[in-house]
């Protein structure tokens, strides 16, 4: 410790500098992947891009309108699905902080959530795919809704723990049976967490592509059965992207601006909802 | 007339008592709804473990242990062996694993030490969540029309190969995909260093750099690392962008320029075109490898962290 103040100070200085130099090189990537989408995605663009079924190779032309639909077909059923499981599993865990069955669900809620999204394509395949003898948008939806329960869940929880107990007392020290204090006191109370826990879930299964490669599989055509195979906007990408077609890949830029800006949607309102919520509290 | 209403009023207690019958039974019924959704969700679990193992026992009968460490993937010949795929995936996880550390620690510690509030740190908060948010389908087609051309120029001029795809090209794309979760936990980690700790540091004279090295890091040291585990974790199990930048062989790579094979990429390459049982089910083994491993990591991580934040 005998050095030389101003050697210390300048190391210190110089540390700074490393730090925020590093810092500020981590926004350049994303900046880059956000411009080059733009910049691609915009162009391709336009009414009868969001209306049109993609044309055979050697056409020019032609959009996506079959995976559009899809995706929300597919995001739709998997959220129905995994929306009241994922709140009675998170009023259960908020209910039940210390018991045995809290403890191992908890458990598995992490374990699903550090779950690879291939994986969870495999099981489903087997469990749904497999007995049915068909790839369909079903098995897809059921597919991310597993992936979207552990969000669900956790933050079901973490909002319903914040809220003081005594509101719970209050509603059954009048006689309320429990079920009506849960659903219509405490968790109307908690409901902008849940909401946006909900939002921030739809926004991240939004754009996987694993989870649905062997259940929802794709499908050129457009489909609304839910039994069928239907495309969604990330197997559009991810089958375009790695054709040897520039028409296609044409097809799969404006498919990810669309995606993308989606999932920045969602993820704006999730923002504004949290931030709302905060000052309330 | 009184009759009547003393008539009256017994149907209206007994719908009365009829009500908190039904409240008591509905009551019942919603908590034990509640337990049997938490129980389902643990059973979930287990199923998937099931499924898994019961999927890839052919495999694991078949070939044994010689599945772990067989050089050659050779479906049409009938030969599984995964030592390529696990190599490709350790290489790929822990090259991405490298390059991302300083710039996640480097943001745990700007948004946790130097400049926990303000705009710019908000700008620069914003910007890891949305890191995190855009899906890896994108990343791996940015990827392989903007990242595959560059690699492939510094291939040239390196003098090797120039494949442009491989273990480095996805490592990178990893790189940035793995960021947000080691930052993100660093932060709040930081964040939770006892101010008199690092007053007092201050107070026997040392620098900004000295409490940094000496007060926060060593306070902070296991839940940094477990913020390296969860990225490792999400860094093992990632797919699409691997899948779409590394170039889907399965010989064994000879440097990090190569084109190989994770286990996550074969099994999306591979798990629709499997004809054989064998074929198949050597593939789920490979899930349930990734799935075991990530499950361990994930484990682990999160007990540390919970340790630390008792």
């Amino acid at each position: 410790m005998a050095q030389n103040i101003k050697y210390r100070l300048g190391k210190s200085r110089a540390f700074k500098g490393v730090i925020i130099t590093f810092s500020m090189l981590c926004t350049i990537p994303l900046m880059l992947i956000l411009f080059y989408i733009f910049r691609e995605g915009i162009t391709k663009i336009n009414w009868d891009f969001l209306t049109n079924l993609p044309k055979p190779v050697g056409e020019t032309g032609g959009g996506i309108l079959n995976a559009l639909v899809g995706s929300l077909l597919i995001v739709f059923y998997a959220a129905l699905i995994a929306i009241p499981f994922g709140i009675m599993g998170g009023i259960y865990l908020s209910e039940n902080k210390k018991n045995w069955l809290g403890y191992w669900v908890r458990l598995s809620v992490d374990v699903l959530q550090g779950t690879p999204s291939i994986v969870v394509g495999i099981v489903i395949y087997f469990w749904i795919v497999k007995p049915l003898g068909t790839f369909s948008a079903l098995s897809g939806s059921i597919a991310l809704a597993v992936m979207m329960l552990p969000i669900i869940v956790r933050s079901t929880e973490e909002t319903l723990k914040l809220l003081p107990s005594s509101l719970k007392e209050a509603g059954l020290a009048l006689g309320l049976p429990y079920h009506k204090v849960m659903l219509r006191i405490v968790l109307p109370c908690g409901f902008s967490g849940v909401l946006s826990g909900i939002i921030l879930a739809v926004a991240r299964i939004a754009g996987e592509t694993a989870p649905l490669l062997f259940t929802a599989f794709g499908n050129p055509y457009f489909t609304t059965d839910a039994s069928k195979p239907m495309q969604s906007l990330p197997l559009l990408i991810f089958n375009y992207a790695t054709s040897p077609y520039d028409e296609w890949h044409d097809l799969a830029w404006g498919a990810a601006l669309i995606l993308l800006l989606w999932i920045l949607l969602l993820n704006i309102i999730t923002k504004i909802i949290t931030r709302r919520w905060k000052i309330q509290f | 007339m009184g009759n009547f209403l003393i008539i009256r009023m017994e149907i209206w207690k007994n719908i009365k008592i009829k009500r908190s019958f039904r409240h008591i039974r509905m009551e019942k019924i919603f908590r034990s709804s509640l337990v049997l959704i938490a129980l389902s969700l643990l059973v979930l679990v287990f199923a998937f473990m099931l499924t898994l193992i019961i999927q890839s026992l052919p495999s694991i009968k078949t070939l044994g242990f010689g599945f772990l460490y067989g050089k050659t993937w050779d479906p049409v010949a009938n030969i599984y062996g995964t030592y390529p795929f696990l190599l490709g995936t350790l290489l790929t996880s822990f090259l991405a694993l490298l390059i991302s550390i300083p710039f996640s620690f480097s943001i745990a510690i700007f948004l946790g030490e130097y400049y926990p509030r303000g705009w710019f740190s908000e700008f620069l908060k914003n910007a890891i969540e949305l890191i995190a948010a855009i899906p890896s389908v994108i990343y791996g087609f940015w990827g392989l029309f903007v990242l595959v051309p560059i690699v492939r120029s510094i291939e040239i001029k390196m003098g090797i190969t120039p494949y442009g795809i491989g273990i480095f090209t996805s490592s990178v794309i990893l790189a940035i995909m793995i960021i947000p979760y080691a930052a993100s936990l660093g932060r709040e980690m930081i964040r939770m260093v006892p101010a008199d700790l690092k007053e007092a540091a201050y107070s026997l004279g040392a620098t900004r750099w000295e409490v940094i090295r000496m007060v926060i890091i060593p306070y902070s040291k296991s839940g940094l690392f477990a913020g390296i585990l969860l990225s490792l974790g999400r860094a093992l199990g990632e797919t699409m962008a691997v899948t779409m930048v590394i170039g889907n062989t399965s010989i064994i790579p000879q440097s990090i320029f190569d084109p190989g094979n994770t286990m996550a990429s074969v099994i999306a390459n591979e798990f629709t075109e499997a004809a054989s049982t064998l074929y198949l089910s050597s593939l789920i083994e490979l899930g349930l490898i990734l799935f075991l491993v990530t499950v361990v990591i994930n484990i682990i991580g999160k007990k540390v962290i919970s340790r630390f934040t008792q």
